[in-house]
C-alpha cells in the first residue's frame, strides 16, 4: 500500500514541482503517514478490525468489496435507460466517501497533533497541507474504489469495458469532489465556530450520517425497484448541483450515446469542477490552512473555549431518588453525565435508533404490514436499548479507569447496578413511554399492556446479562477492545436468540386473555430479581 | 526511629513480571510523620512498589503491610486508609474538576456536602477556581495534575504515595505543592513519593531510599547518603549508584562527536 503511493506520487513529481511543493520532504511526510495509517483502527468497521493489526484495513476493505457486489448488482437489471439507476448508484457512492470523510479523515485533514513536529522543522505549511491531501485522497479514493468494485465489475458485463473504465474514472473524480466540497464546508464552520463547539457539531453530524445509513439501506430497496419500473429520464434543474447527475448522465451517454445538451453540460461540469476545485484549493484553502496551523492546538486558545457546565436538578433529584448508598450514586451521575457528553458514546449509541424512527413511519402510514410493524418497534426498541447497555463500558479514557482499582469499593456490583439504573431511567423509560404515547394514538388504550410487556421484556433481558462470566467497569476498556470477535459474537447469538423469543412469547400470550397482564408481573419480578443479582458481582468477575 | 512502629513492612518483596525480575528482595519500612522520596532510574521498580504497596498489585512474593494490614488480604481496609497519585494518570476528561471530584469521593463513601466543601476550597487554593465547571478536556497537563493532587487526599488519607507528583506543574505550583506536602508531614502523614527531580528530593525528604535494577541500594538521610557516598549533591550520589559517571563523561563526549561527523 505505501509503496504503490509513493510509486504514485513519484510518477506526479512534476505536478507538485508545477505547484512549488517541495517534493523530498512531501514524500517523507506522506511515507509516514501511511505507515502509521496502516496502524489505525477504522470507525466504520471496526467490528472487523483486530487492535492495532497491519491489516485491518486490508479487512475493513474486503468487507466493502462484497457488500460492494451485492449493491452494485442492480446494475444488471436496467433496461433502457442507465440514467437513473446510476444516479442512485452515485449517490450512495457519494454518501459513503461523505461518511468515510466525516467519521474517519476529516480529523486527519485538520488534525493539529502533528504540528509539534511538524512545524518546528523547516517544511511549509504548503507541503504539510499536500501531505493532509493527499493522505486522505489515497484512503477515501481506495475505500470507495472498494465500495464501487462491484459496481466496476457489473458495468463492464452489461455495457462494456470502456464503460467499466469510465466508471472507474468516473469515481475517482467524484472523490476528489466530494473531498473538496466537505473540506470547504468544514473549513466554512471553523470560520464560524470554534474549538469543543466544532467538534460537537461533527460529532452530531456523524450521527445523522450513521441514521441515515441506517435508514437508508431499508429505504433503498424500495427505491431501486420503483427507479427499474420507471424507464423515463427526468432531468431537473437541482441535478445540475449534485455530482451524482453528473456522472450519472455521463454514463447515459456511454450507455445510450445521447448527445442532448443536458448530458453536454454534465460532462463539461465532470471535465472542470474537479480541476477547477483543486485550484481554488490551493490557491484560497492552502493559506486558510496555514492560519489555521498556527492558530488551533495552542493551549492558550483552547483554554478559553472551554466548556462550562450547568448543573442539573433533575439529575441531582434523580441520583437521590432511584440509587442507594454512594457508591451506586457515584456511579449513576458518573455514567449518566459522560453518556451525555462523550461524542464518541453517541456516535457508538444513537444510529441504531435510527431504524425505530423508520419503523414508527411506517407505523403511521396505513402500511398492509401494520401488525408486523407493531412487533417490530416493540421489540427493536429493545434491541436499541441493549445495544445502548453495552457502549457504557467504552470510553477513549479508559485509562482513567485506574481510579476505581485504587479505592476502597468492597463491592464492584453497586457501581454496575448504579450503571444499569441509568440504563433503565435514561432510556429504556423514555422510549418505552414515547412508544405508549404514539401506539395510544394509533391503537387506543388496550395496546397499553403490549408496551409494558415490551418494557418489562426489555428489563429481563438486561436482567439476563447478570449470567455473563465477565464484567466490566463503566467507561473502562478501550474501543479497540470491543473488536473482540468472541465479544461480539456472544453479542449478536443473544440479541438474534433472546429477543426474538420474548418477541415470539408476547405474541402467543396475546392470544390467551388475561396472559399478558399475568406475564407482565411474573416477568417484572424475574427482572427485578436478576437485577437486583448485580449488586452481588465481586471483584473476580471484574476484567481487568 | 528505631522505637516507632513501621507504618508500612516490606520484606522480601519480589515481583517478577513475563519472566523479569521486577524487584529484587525489597526489604523496607517506613515510619509515621515522615517524607520519604524514593528515587531510582527509568525501569528500576518504583511505580511497582507503589502499585504493591496501595494494593494494586496482588501477584508478588514477599510480606507487605501497611497501617498494620496484610496488603493481600486486608487491601479495602489498606484502601479506604491511603491516597495515590499515579504518575501520568488518566481522568475522564468530559467531567468537570467538581464533577470528577465528587465521583471519586462518593467512592470513598464520603459524604457529598464534605466533598464539595472541601473539593471548591482545594481547587481555589490550586488556582483552578475560575475553570471549577469547566470540562477537563481542554486542561493543560498541569492543572489535570492539580485535579489528581486533590483527587488523591480529598478523603484526607493517613499516608499519601505520590508518583512524579510534580510533572507538568509550573515552578510556583511546584513550589506550593511542596509546602503542601511538608505542611502534611507537620499534621503527621506519611509521605512517599517519587521524583526525576533530585533538587526536589534532596530538600524535601527526610529519608531517601534509593533502587536500581528492583534492588535497594541505598537508604538514609541525605546527610547519611552524603557521608557514604563522598559526593555533595544527590544527583552525584544517584550516578554513582544507578549509572556510571564515568562512563556518563565519554558517553557525552561520543554525543557531540557523532554530531558533526559525516
Amino acid at each position: 500500500m505505501t509503496k504503490c503511493v509513493l510509486f504514485l506520487i513519484d510518477q506526479l513529481q512534476w505536478l507538485f514541482r508545477l505547484l512549488k511543493i517541495d517534493f523530498p520532504s512531501l514524500r517523507t511526510i506522506v511515507e509516514v503517514k501511511m505507515m502509521m495509517e496502516n496502524r489505525r483502527p477504522h470507525s466504520l468497521h471496526q467490528k472487523n478490525a483486530k487492535r492495532e493489526q497491519n491489516n485491518s484495513f486490508i479487512k475493513s476493505l474486503g468487507f466493502q468489496v462484497l457488500f460492494s457486489f451485492i449493491f452494485g448488482a442492480m446494475l444488471l437489471f436496467f433496461e433502457k435507460t442507465a440514467y437513473n439507476l446510476y444516479l442512485y448508484n452515485f449517490a450512495f457512492i457519494m454518501f459513503m466517501i461523505a461518511f468515510n470523510m466525516i467519521s474517519d479523515f476529516i480529523e486527519v485533514l485538520f488534525d493539529t497533533t502533528d504540528n509539534i513536529i511538524l512545524i518546528p522543522r523547516p517544511v511549509e505549511s504548503r507541503v504539510i497541507w499536500m501531505a493532509r491531501l493527499i493522505h486522505i485522497s489515497v484512503f477515501i479514493i481506495t475505500i470507495t474504489l472498494a465500495n464501487s468494485l462491484g459496481s466496476i465489475v457489473f458495468t463492464c458485463i452489461k455495457l462494456g469495458f470502456l464503460a467499466g473504465l469510465v466508471y472507474f474514472v468516473s469515481v475517482i473524480l467524484l472523490c476528489l469532489i466530494t473531498i473538496f466540497i466537505t473540506g470547504i464546508l468544514y473549513l466554512l464552520l471553523t470560520k464560524i465556530v470554534s474549538g469543543e463547539r466544532l467538534k460537537d457539531i461533527i460529532g452530531y453530524v456523524q450521527v445523522l450520517f450513521s441514521l441515515l445509513l441506517m435508514v437508508g439501506y431499508q429505504v433503498g430497496i424500495r427505491f431501486v425497484s420503483n427507479i427499474l419500473k420507471s424507464q423515463e429520464i427526468q432531468i431537473s434543474w437541482w441535478h445540475y448541483l449534485t455530482p451524482p447527475a453528473w456522472f450519472a448522465g455521463l454514463m447515459e451517454v456511454v450507455a445510450n450515446h445521447h448527445f442532448e445538451t443536458p448530458y453536454l453540460v454534465f460532462m463539461s461540469l465532470i471535465l472542470t469542477v474537479p480541476f477547477v476545485s483543486l485550484f481554488l484549493m490551493n490557491h484560497y484553502l492552502a493559506p486558510v490552512f496555514a492560519k489555521s496551523l498556527s492558530e488551533y492546538g495552542t493551549p492558550e486558545k483552547t483554554e478559553t473555549t472551554a466548556q462550562t457546565v450547568q448543573n442539573s436538578n433533575i439529575l441531582i433529584y434523580l441520583s437521590k431518588k432511584c440509587t442507594k448508598g454512594s457508591l451506586e450514586n457515584a456511579a449513576f451521575t458518573f455514567v449518566w453525565k459522560i453518556t451525555s457528553r462523550d461524542r464518541k458514546f453517541k456516535i457508538r449509541a444513537y444510529p441504531v435508533f435510527g431504524l425505530m424512527i423508520y419503523y414508527i413511519v411506517k407505523l403511521f402510514s396505513n402500511d398492509s404490514s401494520i401488525g408486523l410493524n407493531k412487533w417490530m418497534v416493540l421489540y427493536y426498541a429493545s434491541f436499541c436499548i441493549y445495544g445502548v447497555s453495552q457502549q457504557i463500558f467504552y470510553s477513549d479514557d479508559w485509562k482513567a479507569a485506574w481510579i476505581f482499582k485504587n479505592s476502597p469499593i468492597e463491592q464492584p456490583g453497586d457501581i454496575l447496578y448504579g450503571g444499569l439504573k441509568v440504563i433503565i431511567i435514561k432510556w429504556a423509560i423514555p422510549t418505552y413511554m414515547l412508544i405508549g404515547i404514539l401506539m395510544y394514538y394509533k391503537f387506543g388504550f388496550e395496546i397499553i399492556d403490549d408496551v409494558i410487556f415490551a418494557f418489562v421484556n426489555t428489563l429481563l433481558c438486561l436482567g439476563v446479562t447478570v449470567s455473563k462470566v465477565e464484567f466490566a467497569m463503566p467507561f473502562s476498556q478501550s474501543i479497540t477492545e470491543q473488536n473482540k470477535a468472541a465479544k461480539n459474537f456472544s453479542r449478536i447469538i443473544l440479541m438474534l436468540l433472546v429477543v426474538p423469543i420474548m418477541g415470539g412469547i408476547h405474541f402467543f400470550i396475546s392470544k390467551v386473555p388475561y396472559g399478558v397482564v399475568v406475564l407482565t408481573f411474573i416477568f417484572l419480578i424475574i427482572a427485578l430479581l436478576l437485577l437486583k443479582e448485580y449488586r452481588k458481582i465481586t471483584w473476580e468477575k471484574i476484567q481487568g | 526511629m528505631e522505637n516507632l512502629t513501621p507504618v508500612i513492612t516490606i520484606k522480601n518483596l519480589i515481583k517478577v513480571y513475563d519472566a523479569t525480575l521486577v524487584l529484587n528482595d525489597i526489604n523496607l519500612e517506613f515510619y509515621a510523620g515522615q517524607i520519604t522520596g524514593y528515587i531510582g532510574p527509568n525501569g528500576a521498580g518504583k511505580s511497582t512498589t507503589l502499585k504493591i504497596l496501595i494494593g494494586m498489585l496482588e501477584d508478588f512474593k514477599g510480606e507487605v503491610s501497611v497501617l498494620g494490614f496484610d496488603v493481600r488480604k486486608d487491601a479495602m481496609e489498606i484502601k479506604k486508609r491511603i491516597g495515590y497519585v499515579p504518575e501520568n494518570a488518566m481522568l475522564y476528561e468530559v467531567l468537570t474538576p467538581m464533577e470528577y471530584l465528587l465521583f471519586v469521593g462518593r467512592l470513598y463513601q464520603m459524604e457529598d456536602y464534605i466533598i464539595e466543601k472541601r473539593a471548591t476550597e482545594l481547587l481555589s487554593i490550586l488556582g483552578l477556581k475560575e475553570v471549577l465547571d469547566k470540562r477537563m478536556n481542554t486542561f493543560s497537563k498541569g492543572m489535570k495534575q492539580k485535579v489528581l493532587l486533590i483527587a488523591g487526599m480529598i478523603h484526607n488519607p493517613e499516608i499519601i504515595f505520590l508518583d512524579e507528583p510534580l510533572s507538568g506543574l509550573d515552578a510556583n505550583a511546584v513550589i506550593l505543592v511542596k509546602e503542601i506536602l511538608a505542611k502534611l508531614k507537620e499534621a503527621g502523614k506519611t509521605i512517599i513519593y517519587s521524583s526525576h527531580i533530585m533538587e526536589v528530593v534532596e530538600k524535601l525528604s527526610d529519608r531517601i531510599v534509593i533502587i536500581n535494577k528492583g534492588q535497594v541500594v541505598a537508604d538514609g538521610t541525605f546527610t547519611a547518603l552524603k557521608e557514604n557516598a563522598s559526593s555533595l549533591s544527590l544527583e552525584g550520589i544517584f550516578s554513582t549508584l544507578t549509572g556510571n559517571s564515568e562512563e556518563d563523561q565519554s558517553l557525552s563526549n561520543e554525543f557531540v562527536s557523532v554530531l558533526a561527523s559525516r
